[in-house]
């Protein structure tokens, strides 16, 4: 996978996004409501060198961008970068504990289904599955508010932590826990499903290799053939698909965050937009971006490591 | 045009796939469905109890006799917007597959047929497409461009296009080396007429599938940006609806379960009517079958 | 019988049928069968003759869709055919071991050599299992078996892949080996040494050895005693020399002739007009006279016993039955 070029064609589809769109590209850039002094709107328009031709405003963008300047929230009036690194561990909480959950109940899911192919189990899987991942997320999760939070008042009806009180270490800990549940829950759904699919399908072709049959001559049990020699084949397509899924789930854990209230990258992207904060919104897409791309890479890495037929270069 | 292998929608053959195609009751079940779904949304000025925008009832009332899906909060009737609102969730989700299908497939097969540098830049441009966070992608832009339904379209288009083109290019490398091709060819006919009327009947299988699944993802996409407020107000799609009802959570769960709930079966539907076509059309099936009938796994059933 | 060895291996009657979709296959359909002690035994055949899935019957490792109907397979007073999969599970593996045919797909590309081999062996310690498996892979001919044992199968050749699945199989010490078609996925020169390796083990370990092949070579250079498979059914046994010099079946006689005639390079190469048998709707009486030169009337209305023709070498043809 080609991180240069791909992270390059981010940064451009930014740059062309501010410069072809409808509008002088300077007033997206600074903030509309209170009054700036022509002054510092002149010197936005040199600092980006709006005067100067398209090419070497694109190099002063890439060069401001290398820096770490990636502009001026016209809403917060801070630094675009600090406030979505602030954010994104937050959306890297709930987004990496239902991808968690998905994988410790998809793949058990779809594994035992693959052994016990038109057996209950399997019915259950192949239904559910294609209706899990037919399930609008956001949509989920307003339904698992309104029903749990709303109606049940069983779990929080939104935010990280319990507003109006102060806890720390354990507590707070547990505070946010029952905080994150839905809205992990909501992101999981779509997951497990896709999960659940292809391990089953990856499952069932593993087991009928020929080496399973070694593995039955060699008189070992039905449990460690299919865990020991099946699943150590049948996981390389399904970490595949996580690695193709990570861009899904950021985009799931966007919409998540709004209906929950959660204070991600997602809420922030919500905010930006009804502030219409155009710093923001581009750093929120390049940083989501490189998260994505180099998550790509870890998988990658982390498929070469489980196929010993693959070396990484 | 003469064609040496002109895939003929022949009646018994059109027979056989349906034959294959009912075999999956839940993609047939699907199929009833979207029909069922597209007939509303035609007929929606006749069938709909009310006229869309008009209030009819008190705001926030639960499902009742004579509003079966509640009201708003302006006091329209639910029932009402979930009928209307189909015309735009469908229209929006088939148009927009339908345009990401062709431009994938278009460029899939030059790139497949070109081969060399387009090639590898249009596969290497997939997969950056893939790789970035396309509903954040989509917000941007929207924000940028400002939302209507026929940017709604383009964006979202712009990025499916990868997965048609991925299938039409394998489709097409496929099916250059077969025989049909190399008789179209030695009859003296061109390369661009061979690849309309020899090649491309025959990938079409894949690329209708892989439009069922678009619009699937399409309509999920639309609607979740018609919920962050990128909608289009005057062609109020269910996602719209969607954006209104999450103001009234703790009021009003009619608002947010039904238009919800149509999106949930015209997307299960779609994925269930790609899944049977795909099953129907491809020999996967019998690979899936011989991988059964062949399997020498211990399971629970043995010889 | 040569009654000379103990017979470790009693195959009665053995029939096996496969259920398709579209009709029912008749794979095995009467076969009797005997293998020595510290003998190794032949069966020969075209493909679609039955010999595999007889081999795969034994080792009750049958697909889904295929049931042993009836006939017994005796190996150390146990009716294998009839054991539960649990009590089978004791006999495979440890008793009786498999070699297959491509050394490739029969080995999982994700484990260890090393590893591969110790599964085999039961109950032993890490580090005792891996310094069997090591002196496993030098028995076998691996060179740098220690290396080996961290490698995977896709880093090694084809016969030095057929040389670990061999190691495997000999993990558990069996007392009977049945390889199917071990060197037919393999290069001609190295063919000659993995046959060298079995006829070595067999020797050494006191293991019986039930070969399957195609290839009369084979047969020639490391078998006792062979059985010809036709159709489902032994067409002919007895003693390798016996049955070469003196073949007695019109197939074994046009096997014996295609094989020579490629191998002495002959002009007109020999071949057997017509094709094998359909396994779901045979033919009725001798399963081989369609296709047989010497055919008389009663061979396509009535089938013939397989019978001892003189000691140790029986034959199922008209030609020499009573009738």
């Amino acid at each position: 996978m080609q991180v240069i070029p791909t992270i390059f064609a981010v940064l451009t589809i930014t740059f062309l996004l501010l410069h072809l769109a409808p509008g002088d590209p300077v007033l997206r850039l600074i903030p509309l409501h209170t009054g700036v002094s022509k002054e510092y709107v002149d010197s936005i328009r040199a600092k980006m060198g709006l005067d100067k031709p398209m090419y070497i405003q694109f190099v002063i963008y890439l060069s401001n961008l290398l820096s770490g300047d990636f502009g001026y929230s016209t809403y917060y009036r801070l630094p675009v970068w600090p406030v979505i690194m602030a954010a994104l561990p937050r959306t890297l909480l709930i987004a990496g504990s239902g991808l968690a959950l998905s994988v410790i109940a998809g793949i058990p899911m779809g594994v035992e289904a693959a052994r016990r192919t038109h057996g209950k189990l399997d019915y259950l899987t192949t239904s559910l599955s294609v209706a899990g991942y037919s399930i609008p997320v956001f949509w989920l999760g307003l339904i698992l508010m309104i029903v749990f939070a709303v109606n049940l008042h069983l779990l929080p009806s939104g935010g990280m932590s319990s507003p109006g009180i102060t806890l720390t270490g354990l507590d707070e800990a547990l505070d946010v826990l029952r905080h994150m549940i839905l809205p992990t829950i909501a992101l999981a759904a779509g997951q497990v499903a896709l999960i659940s699919r292809l391990a089953r399908a990856s499952t069932v072709e593993a087991l009928s290799e020929n080496y399973v049959l070694t593995a039955r001559m060699k008189g070992l049990s039905d449990r460690v053939i299919t865990y020991r020699h099946a699943f150590r084949n049948a996981i390389l397509p399904v970490v595949t698909m996580i690695g193709l899924q990570i861009s899904v789930l950021i985009s799931a854990a966007v919409l998540t965050e709004i209906v929950f209230y959660w204070p991600g990258v997602g809420l922030l992207l919500y905010q930006s937009l009804l502030a219409r904060d155009y710093p923001m919104l581009m750093g929120i897409f390049i940083i989501t971006s490189i998260f994505v791309i180099m998550s790509n890479l870890l998988t990658d890495l982390a498929y070469a490591k489980l196929d010993p037929r693959i070396t990484y270069k | 045009m003469p064609s040496l292998f002109r895939v003929r929608l022949r009646s018994d053959s059109i027979k056989a796939f349906w034959h294959r195609y009912s075999k999956n009751k839940a993609a047939v079940a699907g199929l009833t469905f979207l029909i069922f779904i597209c007939l509303l949304a035609l007929l929606a000025p006749y069938i709909s109890p009310y006229r869309l925008m008009d209030t009819t009832g008190s705001p926030l009332s639960p499902p009742s006799q004579i509003h079966l899906f509640g009201t708003d909060d302006l006091g329209g009737d639910t029932l009402t917007g979930v009928i209307w609102g189909s015309r735009a969730s469908l229209v929006i989700g088939i148009l927009t597959a339908g345009l990401s299908t062709i431009v994938g497939a278009v460029v899939g097969i030059i790139a497949g047929y070109k081969g060399g540098v387009i090639d590898s830049l249009v596969m290497r441009s997939a997969e950056i497409v893939l790789v970035i966070p396309l509903f954040i992608l989509a917000v941007v832009v929207i924000a940028f461009f400002g939302s209507s339904v026929v940017n709604t379209v383009l964006v979202i288009a712009a990025l499916l296009w990868p997965g048609s083109a991925r299938i039409a290019r394998a489709e097409f490398i496929r099916l250059k080396p077969l025989d049909f091709v190399e008789s179209a060819r030695s009859t003296g006919l061109k390369d661009r007429s061979i690849i309309f009327s020899e090649i491309l009947p025959n990938a079409m299988g894949p690329i209708i599938v892989t439009w069922t699944l678009d619009v699937a993802w399409a309509i999920l996409t639309e609607s979740g940006l018609s919920f962050i407020g990128l909608g289009d107000v005057n062609f109020p799609s269910w996602g719209v609806m969607l954006e209104r009802s999450m103001h009234f959570m703790s009021q009003a769960w009619w608002m947010s379960v039904f238009p919800g709930l149509a999106i949930f079966f015209v997307v299960f539907s779609f994925n269930l009517l790609g899944d049977g076509l795909g099953d129907a059309l491809s020999p996967k099936l019998e690979k899936l079958e011989k991988a059964e009938v062949e399997r020498w796994t211990p399971t629970l059933r043995l010889s | 019988m040569d009654s000379h060895t103990e017979t470790l291996l009693n195959i009665n009657d053995l029939r096996v049928y496969f259920y398709t979709y579209s009709g029912t296959v008749r794979a095995v359909d009467g076969v009797d069968l005997r293998v020595g002690d510290s003998e190794i035994t032949g069966i020969v055949g075209e493909s679609g003759s039955g010999k595999s899935t007889l081999a795969f019957a034994v080792m009750r490792l049958l697909p889904l869709k295929a049931r042993i109907v009836t006939g017994t397979i005796i190996f150390e007073g146990q009716d294998l055919a009839s054991l539960s999969e649990d009590n089978v599970r004791h006999v495979r593996g440890r008793k009786i071991s498999m070699v297959f045919q491509d050394p490739l797909s029969f080995l999982n590309p994700v484990m260890k050599i090393g590893d591969q081999i110790a599964e085999s062996m039961k109950g032993l310690q890490q580090q005792e299992a891996e310094e069997r498996a090591i002196d496993l892979l030098q028995k076998v001919g691996i060179p740098r078996p220690r290396e080996i044992t961290h490698e995977y199968p896709h880093q090694l050749s084809g016969g030095m892949r057929q040389r670990v699945l061999i190691a495997i199989a000999m993990a558990s010490n069996p007392s009977l080996l049945i390889a199917d078609e071990p060197t037919t996925a393999l290069d001609v020169t190295v063919q000659a040494q993995i046959l060298e390796l079995l006829k070595e083990l067999s020797k050494k370990t006191k293991t019986s050895i039930m070969l399957i092949t195609h290839d009369l070579g084979v047969i020639a250079e490391t078998c006792d005693r062979v059985y010809v498979m036709y159709g489902g059914k032994i067409m002919e046994y007895g003693g390798v020399t016996n049955v070469f010099e003196n073949p007695l079946h019109p197939y074994t006689f046009a096997l014996l002739a295609s094989a020579l005639s490629i191998q002495e390079f002959k002009e007109d190469l020999v071949g057997i007009p017509g094709e094998i048998p359909n396994l779901m709707d045979p033919p009725a009486g001798c399963r081989f006279h369609p296709r047989c030169p010497k055919a008389k009337a009663i061979c396509a209305k009535k089938e013939p016993e397989l019978e001892v023709h003189e000691a140790g070498h029986g034959v199922r043809c008209w030609l020499y039955a009573q009738e």
